[in-house]
């Protein structure tokens, strides 16, 4: 799934929570490619973990994509990359 | 080399030895928790050491290799034989890398490559493992560890948020922004645990919090000063990396039954695993934890009742009824942990032996301060001495008396002090194991080495000596005295070689043997090569003892292929003079086909020796004690036995009689009235040394003779009496030798 929004941040979390939610239960492998976003934080980032957890959990592969110069800088700022990766 | 340095070599060899015994160990007898730590514990220590002296070549390839070990400790990645047979090779890979370091020289070309050759394969060991530590990682804990042994202030930080911490309008981000200001974050682990599925998310609230290891010199107010505006909404834990009760406080903070916490400080490698398990056994609060992850190490300790353990078991399931069994375990665990601590414990109670708690320490001292020791301790000795003569020349009873206690008040000294360097053989024996087997392994053959009497004492600076000596006879033993399976099947022997190494204290020295169940020394050749090489007169019989010893020859070597191991017939002769230097003996048996014997004799000390006074024409000799079977009187019955010859009858043995003085070129009237014989004895041989005068026992201080005295045989030292005279000590084995050898000529 591409995410539409340039913002991924705190006002938008709940809405794009849906949508992952929703791809969650529709798709066995999930990409969320983040080519649009410019500025998240560390809302955002826990919500992609979250997606991550349960795509562990329920053994679905997860994968970001087209991570933005800005956005990385944010998740490499935080120590998540690790995380969100492999 | 500064002292530091010396010090850090010394140590490292110890782990390095205690790693490749362990090793050793586990190929021959199987892994264990103990072996595992003991190597895990070598490589971390040495990582350590190193990282004082900034060697970082040392650390980081330690460094993988700990971490390596730490997954096995764990149990997370199951160790191999190949992987045991890698560490090996890693331990030998480390002993080059610090040998390098030491001499600051770059790494050689093949080190550079055995290196990478090594860590390709940890590493593969290491991505099997579910928590791989990233090289990211690697860099960045080295870094941490390069700061923390600077001296460098690293602060770790532990934040958490409240629920509503995202919509309270702060941000985070802006506090990464100001430390990065500030200093620099070294490591930031995200705490995700708390973050749930995305069905049960809501995203607006904060439930991610984050682990921060930060390089500052400011202090404490300056990093709290960033959190000032948002105290209110945040759990912070702010202490020095270094700082255990800090770390002891947050690991209590963290909810009952969730160590989700010490898990990722300790898998992030923020934390030393060491150090979390310290920090949670010294809270309380934590000590069922701790208890349970310390497993055998501290359940051994404590040599607790089997309950317990049982108990710990049943943590594991997250149930409720759980709860109260916990409590009933840490009841227990204080229990036991009280017994061990009470210095009385109740009658009721098992007694717990407290071997394992009263364990002494060591105290690493420098040797030559012991030396120093000693030296005094004989100038005492000779001072003493002094004084007993004078009371003995003043007939004063009383000083007589006192300077007799003080006599034996300085032998006790004297022992405590020698006890001191004494070492027990054991690690330097199990170390030729691994040689052993490496030497076998390398020319096919299958040998089982026993090594008994490891607990025998011998002075450090003899062990060391012995080391090299020993290491070329084991390897003789295996390379030419068992065969290769084939020929031991084909000549009725089992297919497995066996050698044997024995030390056993044995008449005030020390012997060690080395026995193989081999082919034995071939005879005949070794009596042609013994013609031919001029040593051995080709009409005469000689003695198979004789044959056998010219092993001891140099240039004599009786393999008909040099290999790489042994057999270009250096050696053997170095081998006996190394052990000549150290006042000690050196002899071969053989039997055909069934195998040989090597057999080292070594004085216990090196420094003083119990000695027997006497005089000799007009110069008083010391013979050590331990030397001496008895003293006998040459009476006349004797006198006409010899009827001029050199020897006696002594209850039906024949006895040699050696006249010294005229050994020494003294010969005049006196020694017709020497009819004094001691009876020395030296392996099998005795002889009886014909003297003058006894004075009895004498604690002798061996003083060097200068080069001028080198080639007299049956001298090996000098003392000083207490009248400020000289006497010279006997070199038993040699004078008997020369003086036997002489005979035979």
């Amino acid at each position: 799934m591409k995410l539409e929004n340039e913002k991924f941040t705190v006002y938008e979390v709940e809405n794009i929570k849906e949508a992952f939610l929703n791809e969650l239960n529709q798709s066995d492998s999930i990409t969320v490619d983040l080519e649009n976003v410019k500025e998240i934080d560390i809302s955002a980032i826990q919500l992609l973990l979250s997606l991550k957890r349960s795509c562990i959990e329920d053994e679905k592969s997860f994968e970001i994509i087209n991570l933005k110069q800005e956005a990385l800088r944010v998740v490499q700022l935080s120590g998540c990359t690790s995380e969100l990766g492999e | 080399m500064s002292e530091e340095l010396d010090l850090f070599r010394e140590d490292a060899e110890e782990q390095l030895q205690i790693m490749e015994n362990s090793l050793v160990d586990a190929i021959e007898n199987g892994v264990d928790s103990d072996k595992i730590g003991g190597i895990f514990r070598a490589m971390h220590t040495i990582k350590g050491t190193s990282g004082m002296f900034g060697f970082d070549g040392v650390v980081s390839f330690t460094h993988i290799a700990e971490n390596l070990l730490d997954e096995v400790r764990n149990d997370r990645i199951e160790i191999t034989s190949e992987m045991l047979s890698t560490f090996l090779e890693v331990r030998d890979h480390v002993e080059k890398l610090i040998e390098f370091a030491i001499e600051e020289k770059d790494l050689d070309s093949e080190t550079e490559y055995k290196g990478e050759e090594l860590l390709e394969i940890l590493m593969q060991h290491l991505e099997s493992s579910s928590s791989a530590t990233t090289n990211e990682d690697l860099e960045t804990i080295q870094k941490m560890q390069e700061l923390l042994s600077e001296g460098k202030k690293v602060w770790h930080i532990s934040l958490r948020f409240n629920e509503n911490f995202f919509t309270s309008g702060k941000n985070i981000l802006s506090i990464f922004s100001a430390f990065d200001k500030l200093g620099g974050i070294l490591v930031s682990v995200p705490v995700i645990n708390y973050i749930p599925r995305i069905e049960d998310i809501t995203p607006i609230n904060t439930y991610i919090g984050f682990e921060l290891s930060y390089k500052s010199d400011v202090g404490y107010e300056s990093i709290e000063e960033i959190f000032k505006d948002i105290l209110d909404d945040i759990i912070i834990s702010i202490f020095e990396h270094d700082d255990l009760v800090g770390l002891k406080r947050l690991l209590e903070s963290q909810p009952e039954g969730d160590d989700s916490l010490e898990e990722l400080l300790v898998h992030k490698h923020i934390f030393d695993v060491d150090i979390v398990l310290d920090a949670l056994i010294k809270s309380e609060k934590k000590l069922l934890k701790a208890m349970a992850k310390k497993e055998e190490e501290k359940l051994n300790a404590l040599n607790n009742p089997p309950i317990v353990e049982e108990k710990i078991e049943t943590i594991e399931p997250p149930k409720e009824e759980v709860i109260e069994k916990k409590i009933e375990v840490v009841k227990e665990v204080k229990k036991v942990e009280a017994k061990v601590a009470s210095p009385k414990p109740a009658k009721s109670e098992k007694k717990e032996p407290k071997k394992d708690k009263v364990k002494s320490f060591s105290l690493r001292v420098d040797s030559s301060k012991i030396d120093i020791l000693i030296n005094q301790m004989s100038e005492i000795v000779i001072t003493n001495a002094k004084i007993t003569d004078v009371a003995s020349q003043l007939q004063h009873t009383k000083l007589s008396e006192a300077s007799s206690m003080m006599n034996e008040l300085l032998e006790h000294v004297r022992n405590g002090i020698m006890n001191m360097r004494m070492v027990q053989v054991e690690d330097s024996f199990t170390k030729f194991r691994r040689i052993v087997n490496d030497t076998a392994k390398k020319i096919g053959k299958d040998i089982d080495f026993v090594i008994s009497g490891g607990d025998t004492e011998l002075d450090k600076t003899v062990v060391e000596k012995i080391s090299d000596p020993l290491v070329h006879m084991l390897r003789n033993s295996v390379d030419h005295g068992i065969e290769i399976p084939e020929v031991r099947v084909a000549s009725g022997k089992s297919e497995k070689g066996r050698v044997d190494l024995r030390a056993f204290p044995d008449a005030g020295s020390i012997v060690i043997e080395i026995e193989d169940n081999g082919k034995g020394l071939d005879r005949d050749r070794l009596l042609q090569k013994g013609i031919d090489a001029g040593l051995i007169d080709p009409n005469a019989i000689p003695h198979d003892e004789d044959i056998y010893n010219l092993i001891f020859s140099a240039g004599l070597s009786t393999a008909d292929k040099v290999s790489d191991i042994s057999g270009r017939g250096v050696g053997m002769d170095v081998v006996k003079r190394n052990i000549e230097e150290l006042r000690g003996t050196v002899s071969v048996e053989s039997w055909p086909n069934k195998g040989s014997k090597l057999t080292i004799r070594i004085p216990l000390t090196l420094a003083i020796i119990d000695g027997f006074l006497v005089q000799i024409a007009d110069t008083k000799y010391v013979i050590p004690l331990e030397m001496i079977e008895e003293c006998i009187e040459l009476d006349s019955n004797y006198k006409e036995q010899m009827k001029g010859n050199e020897y006696i009858n002594l209850r039906g043995e024949i006895l040699p009689i050696m006249d010294v003085a005229k050994y020494f070129g003294k010969a005049s009237k006196e020694t017709s009235e020497t009819n004094n014989v001691i009876v020395v004895r030296s392996g099998t041989n005795m002889v009886g040394l014909r003297v003058g005068e006894l004075f009895g026992e004498y604690q002798t201080v061996i003083k060097p003779l200068g080069d001028i005295f080198q080639n007299v045989p049956g001298i090996s030292g000098g003392s000083i009496l207490g009248s400020g005279k000289i006497a010279l000590i006997f070199d038993i084995p040699k004078l008997v030798e020369h003086h036997l050898n002489k005979k035979a000529i």
